[in-house]
Order: C-alpha cells, then sequence, then structure tokens
C-alpha cells in the first residue's frame, strides 16, 4: 500500500483576534488521508476552517499541535511541489499573463528562452493562446483564473491546492472551468484538493467528499463519490448525483445548526483583559 | 489649456496694474520689464548656465539619494530588525528642513562648487523616497506573497520579482516628491552657499536692486520645476500596474 500524499493527525490551529485577543479556535483536532493521485473536495460550513486546514497543507501556516505530512515528512513551509490557486486569483499585476505562468519556471532557474516557451505551452493548455502578453487587468475573471491554473500547473505540482476557485466567477465560466480542471487532472495524474463551499460543484469533480464540522473544524465523514467516470455535465442528472446531494446537504445543514446554537449558547466576553464564560440571558 | 488663459489674465492684470501706476516700479516692475530682463540673459547665455547649474544639483542630490533611500526603504521594510533601529532615526531627522543643514553644508564643503548644494538636495531627496518605497513594500499584497512562496520563489526573486515591482507606483511617485523638494532646497541652497546656479542669479540681483532679473529667475524655477513635474507624471504613469490610472 502506497503512503497518503497528505496525513493529518489530531491537528489543532487557533487564531488570536489581534484587538480583543479572543482566541478562536479553527481546527481543533482534525485527521484525515489524502490517497496520491485522488481527486478530494472539502466542504464545510463557513467558518468550519476549510481554508485553514488548505493553508496548512500549503505550508503557510503551521499548525498549533498534532502533525501535518506531506508524503510521510512535516510540512515546514510552502512548495511548488503543493502548489495552490486561490479565489482571487494571487496574480501579479505587474507581470503579464506570460509572465505570471514563467514565475514558477524562473524561480526553478530555467533561461528566459526557455521559460517562454514553457509557459506559452501551459498557457496554450488552458485555451488563453493570443493573451500572453495581456496584463491580468485586461482579462476577465475567467481568463485571470485560467492564467492562475496555468500557473500552478508551470510549477510541476504534485499537488494543486485549489480555495474555492470558482467562486468569483459566473455560472457558466465556473462550469467549464470545472470541467477543464478535471481534464488537466485526469490526463496529469496529480493530486487535487478542492476547498468549495458549493456542493454540486464537490460532487461533480470530486471521486472523494470531505464534510467538515462546525466550529472547531474536525472531519465529520468522507464520501466516496461512485458516479462514472470521466464526468460530464450529464453525471448531474444521474439518480446517484441528486442522492448523494440530499444526504450532503442534510449533513451540512446538521452543522450549520450546530453552529448558530453555538452562539445563542454561552459565549466569550472580554473584560479587563480576562475571557469569561458568560450566559446569554434569554429574553 | 484653461491654465495657461489663468496665467495670461494674471499678466494682463499685473501690466494693468503698472500702468495705471498702481505699483511701485522698483518693487513690482511690470511683465514687460521682465520680458526683456528674460531677453538680455537668454541672449547672454547666463540663464542657461545658471539653470544648467541649479538641475545638475538637483539631479545629484536625487540620484544619491535614491541609491541610499531605496534599498535602506526595501531593507527597513522587509527587515523587523533593521526596521527597529532605523526607523526611530528617520523620524528624527526628517522633521528637520533641509534648509537647516546649510549652515552645516557650509562648514564642510564650503562656498565654492557644487558640495555643499548637492549635499542638501541630497537631504530634501532621500526623506520622500525612503517613506515611500517603505510603505510601498510594507503595502504588499499577503496573497502576493503567499502565491510567490507557493510558486518556489526565493528570497531573491521576492525581492526583484514582488516587492519591489509592487512597491515601484510607490517608489515613482516617491521621485516625483523628492524632485520638488529637491528643486526648492537647491534654491534656497543656492542663495547662501554658492556662487552659481538660480538661487545665486536671484540673491545677486537682489543685492544690486535689479528687481526684473530677480523675477526672471523666479519664473525660471517655476515654469522649470512645473516641466520637470509634468515630466515624471508621465513616468509615473509609465510605471504604475494599478489599472484605473494606467487607462487614463
Amino acid at each position: 500500500m502506497t503512503q497518503p500524499i497528505f496525513k493529518a493527525e489530531n491537528v489543532y490551529k487557533s487564531f488570536k483576534d489581534p484587538k480583543s485577543g479572543v482566541s478562536l479556535c479553527a481546527l481543533g483536532g482534525l485527521s484525515l488521508e489524502i490517497r496520491q493521485g485522488e481527486f478530494v473536495s472539502v466542504i464545510g460550513p463557513s467558518g468550519s476552517g476549510k481554508t485553514t486546514l488548505l493553508y496548512l497543507m500549503a505550508g503557510f501556516l503551521r499548525p498549533d499541535s498534532g502533525t501535518l505530512l506531506y508524503k510521510g515528512e512535516e510540512v515546514l513551509g510552502p512548495s511548488p511541489e503543493r502548489t495552490v490557486i486561490f479565489q482571487e486569483y494571487g496574480l501579479f499585476p505587474w507581470k503579464t499573463a506570460a509572465g505570471n505562468v514563467e514565475f514558477p519556471l524562473k524561480a526553478r532557474g530555467l533561461s528566459a528562452e526557455a521559460r517562454r516557451i514553457e509557459a506559452l505551452k501551459y498557457i496554450s493548455m488552458v485555451h488563453l493562446d493570443g493573451f500572453a502578453d495581456k496584463y491580468p487587468h485586461q482579462l476577465s475573471g475567467g481568463m485571470k483564473q485560467r492564467v492562475g491554473i496555468a500557473r500552478a500547473l508551470a510549477c510541476g505540482p504534485q499537488a494543486v491546492l485549489m480555495d474555492e476557485p470558482f467562486a468569483a466567477l459566473d455560472n457558466i465560466t465556473r462550469e467549464m472551468l470545472q470541467e477543464e480542471i478535471l481534464r488537466l487532472w485526469s490526463g496529469l495524474g496529480k493530486t487535487f484538493v478542492l476547498i468549495t463551499h458549493h456542493l454540486d460543484e464537490a460532487i461533480f469533480m470530486s471521486q472523494r467528499i470531505i464534510v467538515m464540522s462546525a466550529r472547531p473544524g474536525i472531519v465529520k465523514e468522507s464520501v466516496e463519490v461512485r458516479l462514472p467516470e470521466p464526468r460530464t455535465a450529464e453525471v448531474k442528472a444521474h439518480p446517484a448525483f441528486m442522492a448523494l446531494k440530499v444526504r450532503l446537504m442534510k449533513s451540512l445543514r446538521e452543522e450549520v445548526e450546530k453552529s448558530l446554537a453555538a452562539s445563542k449558547g454561552p459565549s466569550f466576553v472580554r473584560e479587563m483583559g480576562v475571557i469569561k464564560v458568560v450566559e446569554k440571558e434569554e429574553p | 489649456m484653461k491654465g495657461l488663459v489663468s496665467v495670461i489674465l494674471i499678466a494682463a492684470a499685473w501690466q494693468a496694474a503698472s500702468l495705471l501706476g498702481w505699483l511701485n516700479p522698483y518693487l513690482l516692475p511690470p511683465p514687460t520689464k521682465v520680458l526683456y530682463a528674460f531677453k538680455d540673459a537668454a541672449q547672454g547665455g547666463i540663464l542657461f548656465i545658471y539653470l544648467a547649474a541649479s538641475l545638475r544639483r538637483v539631479l545629484t542630490g536625487l540620484a544619491l539619494g535614491f541609491a541610499a533611500a531605496v534599498p535602506l526603504g526595501v531593507l527597513a521594510a522587509s527587515r523587523a530588525g533593521v526596521r527597529a533601529y532605523l526607523l526611530p532615526v528617520i523620524e528624527l531627522l526628517r522633521p528637520v528642513p533641509p534648509i537647516a543643514w546649510i549652515p552645516l553644508a557650509i562648514l564642510w564643503f564650503g562656498i565654492k562648487g557644487n558640495g555643499a548644494s548637492n549635499f542638501i538636495t541630497f537631504i530634501a531627496a532621500f526623506f520622500p523616497l525612503f517613506l515611500h518605497t517603505f510603505s510601498g513594500v510594507r503595502h504588499i499584497e499577503e496573497i502576493h506573497l503567499n502565491a510567490a512562496r507557493t510558486l518556489g520563489a526565493d528570497r531573491k526573486m521576492l525581492l526583484f520579482d514582488v516587492a519591489i515591482p509592487s512597491a515601484l507606483p510607490f517608489i515613482v511617485t516617491g521621485l516625483r516628491i523628492s524632485l520638488g523638494f529637491a528643486w526648492m532646497s537647491v534654491i534656497a541652497a543656492e542663495l547662501i552657499a554658492s556662487t552659481s546656479g538660480l538661487g545665486y542669479m536671484i540673491e545677486m540681483n537682489r543685492s544690486m536692486m535689479n528687481i526684473p532679473n530677480v523675477m526672471c529667475g523666479m519664473i525660471t524655477i517655476g515654469a522649470t520645476g512645473y516641466l520637470m513635474n509634468e515630466a515624471i507624471v508621465r513616468v509615473e504613469r509609465r510605471f504604475s500596474w494599478k489599472p484605473g490610472r494606467q487607462d487614463k
């Protein structure tokens, strides 16, 4: 049996609000495994620590306690092997599309000429031929994210971590990019992790869906998606698709209700620098 | 164009006031007199020699200021240790106007030559450039830093491909402000600590009560400053990667 590409064990992560000093627990002992070559989505109510989990995997953050392993080794910092596609694209506005895609190639030490050739290859992979020399502000949202995808692929990554990459896009663009990502995934055989709050997207794209609990986030359940591959738009009309959607919706709803109940219950109040737990008065 | 209309109107009013005898011709000579002074100074070539002397000092000070301020600004912004030591010193020196350095500059560099004036323009140019570089680098967006790191950038790429280009619009704005400061300061320096330049020209003509030539020097200073600012505004647009400003 091959070892998982990512393995989290009992990971805790909390953030301190710099103003109030109250610390908020984002992940409360999360454990999970992601297999090599898998397409996994992570869903959960907002505030369940999905992005925190992704940032830990990317190496932008370190766990407070617990371990997070990438290929058996602790994640100590960011690496192009585990690159990220951001919701807000994260393109460098002072570089052209090609300049952005060339960035990881330059980091790998390729010559200017080789970089350009290689970058154009990736740009054409995401169907942006002819836009190589445009600046990000001259491109539409969908095109920007295509550049973001090309740039991530130019890293030659083992794992692609996506933080709600389609959230800022309109529906048609979103669906086209979903299909494009799936095509790239099945062609490349790399591991893809997708953070999303969009159920259809998670079911349509993934082999497995990880549902996170309300804050503090842990893995509530992991659901295999048994739908025919390669996925096409018809999959969305499949009875199994609908059944899964209903099931996940229920699961998510439970979590949202829990977090609502929690906010009605005891709450943290800061008083003279001391955190006290106070019962809220019911009217 | 509307600006030109105002300039002409002011000159016309000024001329009219002079003709009506409302103005003392010795203290405020009419524009025609000033124009004659211009013609003489330009024909003799002295105006251009002095203009070139002042410009050279400004550009020298600006270049020195740039060479010192930009690396220090980047360093202070990217290293907390450097920042902690450097910023208090900068903030202590910054309120001292460049003109207040003139006595020291005279002692250190003497009246003759360019040393004193170059030093003053350096002081004037340094602070705006430093502060703009500093805040430019400090204002890098988190997402750009994260993106760079997840794409495999090392320190060198973080500096040259991310920090500096990201801060470039700030740096160019700093350059514009520094140029204006340096230009104002060079005139002040030349009034006191020089034997050439437009500031010297004004002071020398004042001592001879040659007011049209004083005004001719002042107008040259204003016009040159205006043109330099216009030029650098263009550079600013060219180097701004911010969409709204670039498309203007």
